[in-house]
């Protein structure tokens, strides 16, 4: 095992090579991208980039993917600030003070405190994740079996507490996830399930498929459905640069914004949109008077939008160090790593110390970008955004089409997009969160291994469970968590949390 | 818009998830092997899973009926964006092996574009031609996705 310096040292050089580089550049630049525009979200797109990564190092594909995701954090605020109309979901709460501000004549400074805050918060992540990934791992890779299957176990429980929306259908959409999980070749026996004859499905349902599905098709139906009305004002965001009194009222939030973001990141069925969350409403008890709040206050940008930058990298520790996705944007970097024939997992830092460390500091790297990219080419931004919507998704459309199609030159992948953009739209049509589903998805097959494996070593004893500390108290922890939520009064803080 | 319109289609969604868990649940259960807890078989995961999510669906149809939740769906205004883009997806995975990428890829953008109640013919085929033209070269020429660029062999 390297150090922690040296491997921060090396990553740096595997960071800036020039592909590296410029595939960092290209990542955060997307994400960017579209983080501004509402309605095409991160996920979407890592899904839909995946099939064009094939032909890259997994370190490269990575690092790319990895920039779309962090760089769509401060895209995403750009749109909430200047059209009162979230570009993320993580930059929801962002309109609230941003706009306000916004409309007082301060868009630039509240932009720019919004990429400040982000850089900040992206370098204590980077650094976040450098400490305490091989501290985790070291830990991890001591894990077996039983161990795996009940931190799959709090992972899908932490998805449905931490859930937008209601917690049965967040059960409901896990339960579903992990089925279809289950179409394909059983690993164990090499029998076929639910394949309905068809060759294809024998590998499983693509996983590029259902993401494109539910989340790319499925929303482009729903936003046209439901007829959301297009452009609005765009406000002229002015002078750029924040004056010392910006900087000082935001350096606090921007700093707590952080550790909650990194904090909150960690977590199953966190990240980015929770973080912002949980920081406005720390800013908001915190101010002497909560009152500014909502109109304008500074410290209602600079605190969510570091949160949500420092959660989406953090993150990445429990995907690099365990394994486990603990959002759907990491359950897509685990379909991403496993293309490229790398098993996520504790190992990694060993076997794989170019990726681990490599991406880790083109985080830091691709948040320099960023903060160019965005402070003095804001603009650039705001003219995407009077790009109408109905010349954007067409494009989006054909883009995903090539893009399903080349994953392995056939149609029934494409034919599946379309059913699960059929399930996606209705889903969402009747207030299903899909996220649960693509974790269970994903987590399906790895908890059907793992549980299969314990139960074989242990001869067919469930009590291993219970036996094995290390998966008794990640047990305990996912049943306390269960019993948590059901407590009525903290259903109802979650609620009011929700709701703001 | 009354309660009864409102809760209807999350009652009928309910439903649906529910009977699709059974159905899972029966045919994993007399078709695949059910083995024991130690060897699990084929079936036993998804028979497992199937009736969980057969009562999770119960459970959603019956919430619904005391607390719904949702907006219906518009079905007038929903029809045409739901058959025009799932459609352009399904014509693309069917014409691009004979059509090639640039010729499908104008279908694709025409049909999916006309999904939009704002869609004009001024602005759609313009934007089909260009989108279709520059993807194709980018993915095709550039990045060497392995597609068929023209009709013609």
């Amino acid at each position: 095992m390297i150090s922690i310096w040296d491997g921060v040292l090396h990553g740096f050089v595997v960071a800036a090579t020039p592909i590296n580089l410029a595939y960092c550049f290209l990542g955060v630049l997307l994400g960017t991208f579209v983080g501004v525009l509402p309605g095409v979200g991160p996920l979407v797109t890592i899904a839909l980039l995946l099939p064009f990564t094939f032909s890259l190092e997994p370190t490269t594909a990575l690092i790319m993917l990895a920039g779309i995701y962090y760089g769509a954090q401060y895209g995403g605020s750009t749109t909430s600030i200047l059209l009162n109309m979230p570009g993320e979901t993580s930059s929801v709460i962002t309109c609230l003070d941003g706009h306000a501000m916004a409309r007082q004549g301060r868009a630039g400074p509240a932009l720019a405190i919004a990429a400040l805050g982000s850089f900040f918060a992206g370098t204590v992540a980077t650094f976040v994740v450098a400490l305490f990934a091989p501290a985790l791992a070291s830990v991890a890779i001591r894990f077996g079996p039983a161990d795996y299957f009940s931190l799959m176990t709090l992972g899908l429980v932490g998805a449905i507490v931490l859930a937008q929306g209601s917690l049965l259908k967040a059960l409901t959409m896990v339960i579903l996830g992990l089925l279809l999980g289950l179409v394909g070749t059983d690993i164990n026996s090499g029998d076929l399930r639910f394949t309905f004859g068809i060759p294809e499905m024998s590998d499983g349902i693509n996983f590029v498929s259902l993401a494109m599905g539910v989340f790319g098709i499925g929303e482009i139906i729903r936003i046209l459905v439901q007829h959301e009305k297009e452009g609005g004002t765009i406000i002229e965001h002015g002078r750029v640069m924040p004056t010392r009194q910006d900087l000082i009222q935001s350096a606090g939030p921007a700093l707590r914004g952080s550790i909650i973001g990194s904090a909150l990141g960690l977590l199953p069925g966190g990240g980015a949109a929770l973080s912002a969350f949980a920081s406005y409403t720390v800013e908001k008890k915190l101010a002497r008077d909560p009152s500014r709040f909502g109109k304008g206050a500074i410290e209602g940008v600079a605190g969510p939008e570091s949160a949500n930058n420092a959660a989406a990298q953090t993150s990445f520790i429990p995907l690099l160090t365990l394994g486990l996705p603990s959002n759907a944007v990491m359950a897509l970097m685990v379909g991403a790593m496993m293309i490229h024939g790398i098993t996520p997992g504790p190992q990694i830092m060993r076997t794989e110390p170019d990726l681990f460390w490599g991406v880790v500091a083109s985080m830091w790297i691709g948040n320099a970008m960023l903060l160019v990219l965005n402070m003095p080419l804001v603009g650039l931004w705001v003219k995407l955004l009077r790009i109408p919507y109905r010349l954007l998704y067409p494009a989006i459309i054909l883009f995903s089409c090539i893009g399903i199609y080349s994953v392995s030159n056939s149609s029934v992948d494409l034919i599946a997009a379309a059913v699960f953009g059929l399930l996606g739209f209705v889903l969402v049509a009747l207030r299903f969160e899909p996220a649960p589903l693509l974790l269970g998805f994903i987590l399906g097959p790895m908890m059907e291994e793992n549980l299969r494996r314990a139960l074989t070593l242990s001869r067919g004893d469930p009590t291993v469970f219970v036996r094995e500390p290390i998966s008794v108290v990640l047990l305990i922890a996912a049943a306390a968590l269960l019993i948590v939520i059901i407590l009525p009064t903290v259903r109802v803080n979650r609620e009011k949390v929700f709701a703001e | 818009m009354s309660a009864t319109t409102r809760n209807r289609d999350e009652i009928v969604g309910g439903l649906l998830i529910a009977a699709l868990g059974a159905g899972v649940s029966y045919v994993a259960a007399t078709h695949y092997p059910m083995g024991t807890a130690a060897r699990m078989g084929t079936g036993y995961m998804p028979t497992l899973l199937g009736a969980a999510l057969a009562v999770l669906g119960l459970l959603v149809t019956l919430r619904s009926l005391v607390a719904p939740e949702g907006r219906p769906i518009d079905g007038r205004a929903g029809a045409r964006p739901l058959a025009l883009v799932l459609g352009s997806v399904i014509l693309f995975a069917l014409l691009v092996g004979s059509l090639g990428v640039v010729v499908t890829g104008i279908i694709t953008v025409v049909v999916a574009a006309l999904g939009s109640r704002d869609a004009k013919w001024r602005e759609v085929v313009p934007l089909a031609i260009s989108v279709s033209l520059a993807s194709s070269v980018v993915f095709v020429k550039l990045l060497g996705l392995p597609f068929k660029f023209w009709p013609f062999p």
